[in-house]
């Protein structure tokens, strides 16, 4: 694959048909995140989340 | 455009390169809390497929809450996505968009919720789940 300069509005809506996106649906806030591996210090701030919340994922399909 | 694959999950990314999806604890949706309203993120994975004259234009993916009857709470949220055909495309074939990270849950009542999924004002799929009223 030739490498390319990537546009930063190429980034903004993804880049080789991926993207990653932080969203909040109770205030309609969305984010990009530019950078993949941004993902996985997220997932500690959404532990941090459920505890703080007192939510406890129960059970996977409910059907 | 479509949605051929959403779901919530314990961990989702998508890999820099190559844009395959990592999901794990994939399928999640019962929820218990200990008070209501309550609101938390939540890791989610979306898999779209689009045709080949859908490619290189800027689309919007939007999704909404609705809660037991049906009704939007909170608030529209959308973002843009501007899919490509790839060095490996096959001519006539639909081409694969991956979407992961965090979705901001919320709900005001205990019961079945879902995430409604719109492509470009069009409702196109959907993520259902459940909020239970849980004291332990």
């Amino acid at each position: 694959m030739t490498e390319r300069n990537i546009q930063p509005q190429e980034l903004s809506t993804g880049r080789d048909n991926h993207l990653v996106v932080m969203l909040d649906l109770r205030t309609g806030h969305s984010r990009v995140l530019l950078d993949p591996a941004a993902m996985r210090p997220a997932t500690e701030a959404v532990r941090r989340a459920h505890e703080q919340a007192g939510v406890r994922v129960l059970m996977g399909p409910a059907a | 455009m479509r949605v051929t694959g959403a779901l919530l999950a314990r961990y989702a990314e998508v890999e820099a390169e190559g844009g395959l999806l990592n999901v794990t604890g994939g399928g999640v949706d019962v929820f218990g809390v200990r008070e209501l309203p309550v609101h938390f993120p939540m890791p989610f994975a979306l898999q779209l497929r689009f045709q080949e004259n859908e490619a290189e234009q800027t689309h919007e993916i939007s999704l909404v809450i609705r809660d037991p009857q049906l009704r939007q709470i909170g608030e529209r949220t959308a973002f843009e996505i501007k899919p490509t055909l790839g060095e490996y495309h096959a001519e006539g074939w639909e081409g694969i968009f991956a979407v992961a990270g965090t979705v901001g849950l919320y709900a005001e009542v205990a019961g079945a919720h879902s995430i409604g999924i719109q492509i470009d004002d069009a409702e196109r799929g959907d993520i259902p789940f459940r909020v239970v009223l849980a004291d332990d």
